[in-house]
């Protein structure tokens, strides 16, 4: 019988114990002396989050298809075991083999929001591994990072011994190999391992850098410390979406996971240019996978999961070109039996709407638009390619099928943003409120009808074209949501209108994470150091301490929130080369200001730098 | 076709709470192909229920899930199917066809038997003479009142009158663990030859549902002792009917 790493009287006095106990259906089981290298994954969040995560099933899969390599999983333990842990002085363990982590040769961390980065630090410290790259030794594992925060990952920097920059599919099996033949050689040395592996493309190893600053503080020279090592490194991207590793035996949670279903991932990349969205820079070209290949991917995975509900995803799932194929193939051939089609990021169409209608409950269910801005001057800065009349006309398409919830997406704090783009949100509800009452007759109607706002807080990414743009203080921001509040009060349907807007505090460390320099690791560790973890979680998250932390290591939040950068500056993260060029960033970046829209890249090629890759949307 | 499955529930998955199991089960059912019938409406879900939910922390060899499929299956097959897409730590034991009349297994439950074990080198009853002190706890008393939490506070109940049976002995005498299907020298309370063990009989169901544990704290408090932290509890049996008629839900 396995036996667990934990004490039946520990497990049983935490909140779901089942986090810990591994031994999930389609979980790996491999004999670890078998193997030459032992990873574990870990998704620094609690384990709902983080078996919810598609990217960590696609790596537990590719990696464990060889037989030399197993890999295991690890979370953040919950803070009730979390002291239980420090207290006891017991090491985090992975799930599958229920071993210390620090037996292991590799810990692989993904990053996936800033507001983990405290969480990095816990899942070394209770796998009592040093917390900086510069005090491990030989016998610590090598600990690697990777995801969307890579993008800027000057903020963690020192406590990676590698960062790995682009999609995990493609450089893994060099590392794996490298490190087996050095591991064995009587000499191992991590340093000279470290170093021939910043030579593997995509592997940034941030110990063999040296940063020096100008006056005012910013970066006069980014450079490696020995001529060996890459002074750029390239981003990681898959060529072939339909011959890639995909899991189609995915693990199944005991704990019910915050996305307990099947997941086809349909595309990758984005064809859009929305100026304000990383992800639409860092994932591009756009790739497809293929129908066929997705058909079989879908019946694989309801077969062995045994899930009741198939999602997509994707960035924009409308933009998929075989989309109507796809749908009616899982409405005919996957939706009997109880399961579900959840469609997430649809365009609102005469389609899309024909397709909600099969699988939603019409009374129940909402229509989501996601306009980003409210006015067209607005929307034309941040290049969202979504006009008034595309959403009026949508919305009074859904009127008529029945649906009368409606939900919008909007963005505080943009670029250029005048308190009349603010007032463009409330109107822009009131005026599909007013839709509703035209178009649906008062007999025909199920009670008035129900518009929700959200706004979130922009955040400036890096690799975007408001990389440059500044932010605002907390107050700011909370003003720029009363404006919005109060105005939304002003209209004439303001009874139909409903407001949410999130916290600004969270928005204000953000930035500082998602665009700071290796000055901030200080922070972060000073931070972890006196207590705060979790940050994600508004229950844990403290900003006195965040500012408190600050403070003692001498480091100004304003350097990083409120300036608008010089279009010459050297940002922490140029030495990046991510596809996309800096001058495509310029250029897109002086467009917004001059509020001229560029067309997507089914239209035409701007000339961004992705062509290179050759592969997607670039070869057509 | 109505069908009665009893499984049971051991090692580490003890540690899955009910909502869970549920959860479980209905993915694995669709692992295994087998053609449950579903409720009508947007979000369909199998027909399916649970004699009796078990704490987390409890292992059973006595659990029992009405469940009801589309066409006649052939129960031994299903069994087979379904241990196959099951993980350690739990296991479908029997299965029986349920006629139109027979009342679910959830409204008929009323008595659930248990073993309850000590944690390891446990020192407090090691001078007390289980099966004396068992009998004048139970047998002799009138009433067994304990303070029992309710909604609005704690207020004292008799549980005597929901205890069926409780008897305590040395490992070594307890012959009623020759009969458990799981083997409990796998689980951690692994027991030495004079360790006490327990076996109780209890009210179960949706009115007076008695823990376990609740009659252990009513006998340490009966001797005066200390009470010890950690028990093992395992679920041996479930049965429906009224008090020395009791028969066995399963098969």
């Amino acid at each position: 019988m396995r036996k667990l790493f934990l004490s039946d009287e520990i497990l049983m006095s935490v909140e779901k114990s089942a986090r810990y106990i591994g031994n999930e259906v389609n979980s790996i089981k491999k004999d670890p002396k078998e193997v030459d290298l032992r990873f574990c994954m870990c998704f620094p969040d609690v384990y709902e989050i983080g078996m919810s995560h598609l990217g960590i099933q696609i790596l537990y899969e590719m990696m464990n298809r060889r037989e030399d390599v197993y890999c295991e999983r690890v979370y953040s333990p919950w803070p009730d075991l979390h002291k239980i842990m420090k207290e006891k002085n017991i090491p985090l363990f992975a799930l599958e083999t229920q071993e210390p982590i620090k037996n292991f040769d590799m810990l692989g961390i993904t990053l996936q929001y800033e507001m983990c980065y405290t969480n990095i630090l816990q899942v070394l410290d209770l796998s009592q591994i040093p917390l900086l790259t510069k005090d491990r030794s030989n016998d610590d594992p090598i600990i690697i990072g990777g995801g969307p925060c890579v993008y800027n990952p000057e903020p963690i920097a020192p406590f990676f011994d590698i960062l790995y920059i682009g999609e995990g599919e493609t450089s893994y099996d060099a590392l794996f190999d490298l490190y087996i033949s050095e591991r064995n050689k009587a000499d191992y040395n991590r340093q000279d391992f470290l170093r021939k592996a910043s030579q593997i493309p995509g592997l940034y190893v941030p110990s063999l850098y040296e940063v020096t600053y100008k006056e005012d503080g910013t970066i006069d020279t980014f450079l490696p410390i020995y001529e060996d090592v890459p002074k750029t490194v390239k981003r990681q991207v898959v060529v072939d979406m339909n011959t890639s590793a995909y899991p189609t035996k995915p693990i199944v949670p005991f704990v019910q996971a915050t996305q307990d279903r099947a997941v086809l991932e349909i595309q990758r990349g984005c064809i859009r240019g929305c100026r304000f969205c990383q992800a639409g820079m860092i994932y591009r070209p756009n790739r497809e996978r293929s129908y066929e290949v997705l058909k079989d991917y879908a019946k694989e995975i309801l077969a062995s999961t045994g899930h009741d509900e198939i999602s997509l995803s994707s960035l924009s799932s409308s933009d998929y070109t075989q989309l109507p194929e796809l749908v009616n193939f899982l409405i005919d051939d996957c939706c009997k039996d109880g399961v579900n089609i959840s469609l997430p990021s649809l365009r609102i169409d005469a389609f899309s709407l024909d397709v909600m209608s099969k699988v939603q409950d019409i009374k129940k269910s909402s229509v989501t638009f996601a306009p980003e801005a409210g006015s067209q001057r607005m929307r034309n800065v941040i290049n969202k390619g979504l006009t008034v009349e595309d959403i009026l006309g949508g919305a009074q398409k859904a009127f008529i099928g029945g649906w009368n919830k409606v939900k919008l997406y909007f963005m505080l704090g943009l670029p250029s943003e005048t308190e009349e783009d603010m007032k463009a949100i409330p109107e822009l509800a009131n005026e599909i409120a007013a839709l509703y009452y035209e178009t649906v007759p008062k007999e025909q109607r199920n009670g008035k009808c129900q518009i929700t706002m959200s706004t979130s807080f922009f955040v400036p990414k890096p690799f975007t074209p408001f990389q440059w743009a500044r932010m605002y203080e907390k107050d700011e921001y909370l003003h720029r949501a009363k404006i919005v509040n109060d105005t939304m009060k002003e209209q004439l349907n303001h009874k139909s209108l409903r407001y949410q807007w999130h916290h600004a505090d969270v928005t204000v460390l953000e930035g500082i994470f998602a665009r700071g320099d290796r000055k901030v690791a200080d922070v972060i560790l000073y931070a972890y150091e006196h207590g705060q973890y979790f940050d994600a979680w508004g229950e844990f998250f403290d900003m006195q301490n965040w500012i408190d932390a600050f403070d003692a290591c001498g480091v100004d939040m304003d350097f990083y929130i409120m300036r608008e950068r010089d279009i010459d500056e050297v940002f922490p993260w140029d030495f990046i080369d991510c596809g996309v060029t800096k001058k495509f960033l310029q250029r897109e970046w002086l467009r917004s200001k001059e509020e001229v829209v560029t067309k997507n890249c089914k239209d035409q090629c701007n000339g961004c730098g992705c062509a290179e890759f050759d592969c997607g949307i670039c070869l057509r | 076709m109505k069908i009665r499955l009893r499984f049971s529930k051991f090692g580490t998955m003890k540690y899955i709470g009910h909502l869970d199991m549920l959860r479980y089960f209905q993915k694995a059912f669709r692992r295994a192909k087998v053609p449950m019938k579903y409720s009508e409406g947007f979000n369909p879900h199998p027909i399916m229920s649970f004699a009796s939910p078990l704490g987390v922390g409890v292992t059973s060899e006595g659990e029992y899930m009405d469940i009801e499929t589309k066409v006649d299956v052939d129960l031994d097959a299903m069994i087979s199917d379904l241990n196959k897409e099951m993980v350690e730590g739990t296991n479908v034991l029997s299965a029986k066809v349920l006629d139109d009349h027979t009342k679910k297994a959830m409204a008929a439950v009323s008595c659930a038997k248990y073993v309850v074990f000590l944690k390891k080198n446990s020192q407090v009853l090691s001078e007390v003479d289980l099966e004396k002190a068992t009998r004048e706890f139970y047998d002799n008393q009138n009433e067994i009142v304990v303070l029992k939490k309710t909604k609005k506070g704690e207020k004292e109940v008799d549980i005597k009158p929901y205890i069926f049976m409780f008897e305590g002995t040395r490992f070594q005498n307890a012959s009623f663990l020759k009969d458990l299907c799981v083997d409990i020298k796998d689980e951690e309370f692994c027991c030495n030859d004079d360790d006490p063990v327990f076996l109780l009989q209890v009210s179960t169901g949706s009115n007076d549902n008695i823990k376990p544990e609740l009659v252990m704290k009513a006998f340490y408090e009966y001797l005066q002792l200390e009470e010890e932290a950690v028990i093992a509890i395992h679920r041996v049996e479930l049965y429906q009917g009224e008090k020395n008629q009791f028969e066995s839900l399963g098969v």
